[in-house]
């Protein structure tokens, strides 16, 4: 089977006047999670429609597995989990599943009892919470048996909208876990979310949506790379102010010899310069995606409040 | 696979409203055994015979082939056209019909629509539904009738085969009234919208011909209504009821199903 399981081609989609989406491309491969990062209103949950075939895009196309989305087959290999969970409330836990197994099981074959009792043993989910009409549960147990019915047939490819909503920290490790072995399993995940240390934490490839364009796509690591970082620096005399110029960084903030930098890109040259001069302290933390957030967002922002 | 995603899911919309549906066969079945009995209070149409005599000449001419609903070949049909059980049949129908809608107000239609669950399926779980729905509603109503005259002595002109004939006319009704709610399913945002465009459009159909039954200027318009070619009528009057009537209801019934189809097959969901 290809590698690519969902791809999305220029993908648009109008509502009315309103430009939801506007020409996404993206695929996702087996062995990825991809997350799917933006704001309320980026436009994800309409870009994770399109992609199951929920809604019809007003250009472009998508091809999940290489077929229609809107071919009751092509979804077979597919797990979903909504953003907005939606479960029959007369219905307990037990019948639900049961429910979805039936309609994921090729011929008769019956639902798969042990992976079933495995995924609810790891999120927590007992057998009186499946006894319960999913009325009389909480949002945490509904969002766990929505979890359960997106992975209970071992798909191929999981489309999560927010899969760790109403969770408490125990379960949210419990879905990163489920997350990486899916992962190395060769299976495909599309993860969105506007909780971005939780993209940071699951995800090995981000995409990110802004007024419903993609602004960035890349893995975790390259996007990181690319981010402008902040680098204290004490040096033991005079600091040599030139050569770090010389070597890409710019001076935010001097107290004396104490230099506070800005850098980006390569850090070979002001490594070569740092090493030529004696410095007393040093410190450089790792960036986190939330530096990306604010450099992304930080434009809509202002576009919003002006 | 589509047939056993149908099946799946008819299965579940029966289960939800399992409760509902027994309590509606057999309130049906004991309607139509009641109505035999109160017929058989007025000894037929002979008994209510007399009662009409008392009525002034105006009322007596108005209720004249009315009262064979009283006789034991039209207490049967008078089930089968009686508002109350008109409206509980059409009632059913329509609440399964326009389950689309009630799946999409309760946000489920998406969840299920993202399984391995074709358009074509899922309408057809509910097509199942409603076709069941036709055949043993009716055959309620006919079960109890024929119960009940086996529990009177009112003399029988009328052959077995012409309840029958009439029950099926009554069938294609429902799958009339199915198909037309399904449409209204499949457009409404929620049941009760989907609901009140079925009862705009059936509750003046039904009057339509009720009135034409009792007045002639209603002829002209009394083909529009659905109403108008369940044959249970002239079983009523003692004459035979014609298959050929069925057609413009299974066709009505035909052509929603295939609009909704149409309409669901390219809706965003």
């Amino acid at each position: 089977m290809a590698d690519t399981l969902l791809a999305l081609s220029g993908l648009s989609k109008r509502f009315g006047d309103v430009l939801a989406l506007d020409d996404l491309t993206l695929d996702v491969s087996r062995g990825e999670v991809v997350g799917l990062l933006g704001p309320n209103g980026a436009g994800k949950t309409t870009a994770i429609r399109l992609a199951l075939g929920l809604a019809v895009p007003t250009a472009g196309s998508v091809r999940l597995f290489g077929r229609s989305p809107r071919e009751a087959a092509a979804r077979a290999g597919l797990g979903y989990l909504p953003g907005e969970l939606a479960l029959d409330p007369r219905l307990d836990g037990h019948a639900m599943l049961a429910l979805n197994a039936r309609l994921h099981a090729p011929g008769d074959a019956p639902p798969d009892a042990t992976r079933v009792g495995e995924l609810c043993e790891r999120l927590g989910l007992s057998h009186a919470d499946l006894s319960r009409p999913v009325r009389d549960d909480s949002s945490g147990t509904r969002q766990k048996l929505g979890l359960v019915a997106a992975w209970q047939h071992d798909p191929e490819l999981l489309l999560l909208d927010e899969p760790t909503n109403a969770l408490d920290p125990l379960v949210r490790e419990a879905v990163f876990e489920l997350l990486r072995e899916a992962a190395a399993a060769g299976k495909a995940v599309l993860h969105s979310s506007h909780v971005l240390s939780e993209v940071d934490r699951s995800c090995n490839s981000v995409a990110v949506l802004r007024g419903g364009r993609l602004v960035e796509r890349g893995s975790v690591s390259e996007l990181r790379r690319r981010l402008t970082r902040h680098m204290l620096v004490r040096f033991r005399g005079a600091p040599p102010v030139a050569a770090l110029s010389a070597a890409g960084a710019v001076i935010l903030e001097r107290d004396g010899a104490r230099l506070v930098l800005q850098v980006a890109g390569a850090l070979d040259p002001l490594l070569a310069v740092l090493a030529s001069h004696p410095v007393d302290e040093l410190a450089f933390p790792e960036p986190d995606l939330s530096a990306a957030f604010a450099h992304w967002y930080g434009d809509a922002a202002r576009e919003a409040r002006s | 696979m589509s047939a056993r995603v149908s099946l799946i899911l008819a299965r579940r919309w029966l289960a939800r409203h399992r409760g509902l549906l027994a309590l509606v066969l057999l309130g049906l079945f004991v309607f139509e055994v009641g109505l035999v009995h109160i017929a058989e209070q007025f000894d037929g149409g002979a008994g209510m015979q007399a009662v009409v005599d008392m009525l002034p000449s105006f009322f007596q001419q108005l209720v004249h082939d009315k009262l064979r609903d009283f006789s034991a070949d039209g207490v049967v049909s008078m089930g089968f056209n009686h508002p109350v059980a008109m409206t509980v049949m059409c009632s059913m129908v329509a609440l399964f019909a326009t389950g689309t809608a009630a799946d999409r107000e309760e946000g489920l239609l998406g969840a299920l629509l993202a399984r391995p669950v074709s358009r074509g399926a899922y309408l057809g779980g509910i097509v199942l539904c409603v076709v069941l729905l036709a055949l043993i509603q009716p055959a309620m109503l006919l079960g109890g009738g024929m119960l009940g005259l086996s529990m009177v002595s009112l003399d029988q002109t009328v052959p077995f085969e012409v309840h029958v004939e009439a029950g099926l006319g009554l069938v294609a009704l429902l799958l009339a009234v199915g198909g037309l709610a399904l449409l209204a399913g499949v457009y409404a945002p929620r049941r009760g919208v989907a609901v009140t465009w079925l009862a705009a459009a059936l509750v003046p159909a039904y009057l339509v011909e009720f009135l034409g039954f009792l007045w002639s200027g209603m002829d002209a318009v009394r083909w529009l209504s659905p109403f108008h070619y369940v044959p249970q009528l002239p079983a009523l009057l003692g004459q035979e009821p014609s298959a050929a009537g069925l057609w413009p209801l299974l066709l009505l019934a035909a052509l929603c199903w295939a609009l909704a189809a149409r309409r669901f097959a390219g809706s965003d969901e």
